[in-house]
């Protein structure tokens, strides 16, 4: 076999790979838009706004920023991207406060679970171009706390660098688009695959024994993922945001936000006690307020359209009261409401710990 | 350490670059051992432990077999290391099992005793290393083979990191010769061994991993349909041997990047047409073992066609079975292969019987088809009172949704396997065709980026 016989093969190859690839282009990591940013900023100026909300959907289910504005008397801007998580919300405040001419007095910020502590969650695919809507610069503590030093640097280098693996997921979704396609054909059948996997696959429709060492399973691993917030602190974005705030002359208050679970009457996970007490102390020693909303009178399962979302606006009107009645003595401590706020009777103010 | 690992891949670069830079065999074969020890010491520092004392005894009881001329004496070095190696296995592997049983019989008999179950972690491998010692002190038992003097080469072959954790299960008498020899490296050979890795990525991170996914689901149903549960299993089919010959596949291509070469373990084991012939071509390394170990020495075919036939390829397969794991469903699997194997040898179609015609080809292979799929729903399931129940009380269709699942189960299967069947049909029809093999890994590769998961699922035969 000559030389020529060796390389041959892998000629083709190396030719076929590279030409797929350009294809799509090295395709830069960071192509900011910005978009979502402006029109976030002037409808901000427009609305003048003293307090901020900033969250996802759980907040955009869970709190009418009118009820609040009305609550409280002060005008209120709830800024929450679906499926955002800590890098967007560093993203929001770095990139929105010193745009605005007049400076929100109080900057909130609602998450759930450890969301503020995990740099990495929900910062690729879908979520990665809602990130670049937040930016018109590179971003480099984002590159850095979300895009390097990971569990699999391969995925991450092949992330950064080519934009057909960037587009992987729409690949898969169209492979499996065409699988459903041909499946309703050959079953001669008009029912989605996804009500139809639904349905099927429901929980009641689990083998209960099954079931419960998968939950078992999955909770043990959940639980060993989590390490707590003291050893997580340092490499998340949260001293980032509470600096993006009060460098802007705004007041910071993290808000922990119920999920349908929290409306059973079991115990939290141990490492969600202990992460929730060590974040109180943290930002307790820099006068920060922690608002955990996790239990509310009132809001039962019932009121939980999924997992996370409560209903509108039954559930929403509920939490909202509830919110608007636990902020209101910290705004009386620090903020001048232009129309003032209602003072409720027979409440004392407590900001909850996490238990 | 696994091999679907970034961290893998870094090893086995590093590991690969230093390896062919030192001068000699004796410093290479030093460099491997550390590495494979490092590699198996990362799952579990503990674990190097345990296969340490293995390699030692094993190293010793070889020598002082070979040594002695006194019958007796030697029987006595080969039942230590037999027991050794056995209960090492049957402790980490099978403890809890029997005490599990033995409290389940304790509770049918109305009896309130009840064992503690211990907290013991499986080491990845040891059935796996186990059965590769043991052959070395069996051959030398039966002068089939020499005693090693070095030590660093005897280790060296029980814990060669390639195919430490997943086999194939190496024989002494092949696998040795080639640590003791000078190594060699050309193009072809790295072209052909990355080949063969980029392969068994493909198989376990885009087909194994995805259509588990299905299997994983239908088998956690409470009451599937007959039809749901024959998709699931055929999803099931598809990951095990995608998953298990990718491993194999990385595996040989590995060790081949390192100059060694590691023994086939699969040869398209759905086109079997008998079960002599799925054992022939499934985990051929293993199969293989069990017929030399223990179907040969229980008296193999000699002892005629009746019940004692009966009785050793029942037994030899039972215990086939129960190697594949400590749950009552992997010894029921091993008692179904061996009645299958018992029943065909009866009827005259055992060995190496083919069919002479292509329609009695077609309808033998469907057949073994419905054999092995039905296998692999005993072998998949968690409990053997589930699948009795779902093939006692299931309806054969079930509902709407279930059949349309069911026919989106089977075309995904489909879709997932397309590349590897076309794959065994440019290997059968096309071997020499460079442009048709180079296309075909160029395809592996884009498809690997795109349906590779974030998190991929462990082998599955590491729980073995």
């Amino acid at each position: 076999m000559t030389k020529k016989d060796y390389f041959f093969g892998p000629g083709i190859f190396f030719f076929t790979v590279v030409s797929c690839l350009a294809l799509f282009g090295h395709g830069s990591h960071w192509i900011p838009s910005g978009a979502l940013l402006d029109t976030t900023i002037q409808e901000i100026q427009k609305a003048n706004a003293q307090i901020i909300l900033i969250g996802n959907s759980i907040l955009d289910h869970a709190i009418d920023e009118n009820i609040v504005s009305e609550e409280l008397g002060c005008t209120t801007y709830k800024h929450a991207v679906p499926g955002s998580a800590s890098a967007s919300w560093h993203l929001s405040t770095k990139n929105i406060l010193p745009k605005l001419s007049q400076k929100p007095e109080w900057v909130i910020v609602f998450f759930r679970d450890d969301y503020l502590s995990k740099p990495r969650y929900r910062v690729y695919d879908y979520y990665y171009k809602k990130l670049l809507l937040l930016t018109h610069t590179p971003e480099p503590l984002l590159e850095q706390l979300a895009y390097q030093q990971t569990e699999s640097p391969l995925a991450d280098l092949l992330y950064r660098n080519l934009g057909f693996f960037r587009k992987r997921r729409g690949f898969r979704n169209s492979f499996e688009n065409y699988a459903k396609y041909v499946s309703n054909y050959l079953a001669d059948s008009n029912i989605s695959i996804r009500k139809a996997s639904s349905r099927v696959f429901a929980r009641v429709n689990m083998d209960p024994e099954l079931l419960q060492e998968k939950t078992t399973a999955a909770e043990r691993h959940a639980e060993a993922d989590q390490s707590v917030f003291q050893n997580q602190r340092d490499t998340t974005f949260l001293p980032a945001i509470i600096s993006n705030i009060t460098s802007q002359g705004s007041r910071p208050i993290f808000v922990r936000l119920m999920r349908r679970r929290d409306g059973k009457k079991e115990p939290q996970a141990a490492w969600l006690i202990q992460y929730m007490n060590e974040l109180k102390q943290y930002l307790d020693a820099q006068g920060i307020p922690l608002i955990d909303l996790s239990s509310v009178p009132g809001i039962s399962e019932e009121l939980f359209t999924d997992g996370d979302h409560l209903r509108i606006p039954d559930g929403r009107r509920i939490v909202s009261s509830e919110f608007a009645r636990r902020l209101l003595p910290l705004l009386e401590n620090g903020v001048h409401c232009r129309s003032g706020a209602r003072v409720y009777p027979n409440t004392t103010p407590t900001i909850n710990s996490a238990n | 350490m696994l091999f679907t690992s970034s961290t893998f891949l870094l090893f086995f670069l590093l590991t690969t670059i230093s390896y062919w830079l030192l001068p000699t065999k004796r410093s290479q074969n030093i460099l491997l051992l550390c590495g494979s020890y490092l590699f198996y010491g990362w799952i579990h520092p503990w674990y190097c432990i345990l296969i340490a004392s293995s390699t030692l005894l094993d190293y010793v009881a070889g020598k002082k077999i070979a040594a002695s001329s006194k019958q007796g004496v030697r029987k006595v070095w080969l039942l230590s290391s037999i027991a050794w190696n056995l209960s090492l296995l049957g402790f980490f592997k099978y403890c809890n099992f029997f005490l599990d049983s033995l409290n389940d019989i304790s509770s049918t008999l109305g009896h309130s005793v009840q064992f503690q179950l211990l907290p013991i972690v499986l080491p990845v491998g040891i059935s796996f290393y186990t059965f590769q010692t043991l052959s070395y002190t069996i051959d030398i038992y039966r002068k089939q083979l020499e005693p090693r003097e070095s030590l660093v080469d005897f280790a060296l072959f029980v814990s060669f990191f390639p195919q430490l954790v997943a086999g194939p299960i190496e024989r002494a008498r092949r696998f040795l010769p080639q640590i003791e020899s000078p190594r060699s490296i050309h193009p072809e050979q790295v072209i052909q061994a990355t080949s063969l890795m980029l392969r068994g990525f493909f198989k376990k991170l885009v087909v194994a991993d995805n259509v588990a996914v299905f299997a994983d689901q239908i088998f956690s149903l409470r009451q599937p349909s007959m039809l749901l549960l024959a998709a699931g299993t055929l999803a099931f089919s598809v990951q095990i041997l995608a998953d298990f010959s990718g491993y194999t596949d990385i595996a040989r291509g590995a060790a081949r990047l390192l100059g060694f070469d590691l023994v086939v373990n699969f040869r398209q084991p759905y086109l079997a047409v008998t079960p002599s012939d799925f054992w022939r071509r499934w985990h051929i390394s293993f199969s293989s073992w069990i017929r030399d170990y223990v179907y040969i020495p229980l008296g193999g075919s000699r002892v005629g066609k009746g019940l004692p036939f009966a009785r050793v390829i029942i037994l030899t397969m039972g215990i086939s079975g129960l190697w594949h794991g400590a749950a009552w469903n992997f010894v029921v699997w091993g008692l179904y292969h061996g009645a299958l194997l018992y029943c065909y040898h009866v009827m005259g179609f055992g060995g190496a019987w083919r069919p002479q015609s292509a329609p009695a080809t077609l309808f033998a292979w469907l057949l073994m088809c419905v054999f092995t799929l039905f296998g692999w729903s005993i072998f998949r399931t968690s409990s053997l009172s589930w699948l009795s129940r779902v093939l006692s009380e299931g309806t054969c269709i079930g509902s709407e949704e279930q059949y349309l699942i069911a026919i989106h189960v089977i075309v995904l299967t489909a879709l997932y396997s397309l590349p590897l069947l076309l794959k065994c049909y440019i290997d059968h029809y096309e071997p020499r065709n460079k442009v048709l093999q180079a296309l075909w890994d160029s395809a592996a590769f884009l498809l690997l980026l795109v349906f590779a998961k974030e998190a991929s699922k462990n082998f599955i035969y590491f729980q073995f």
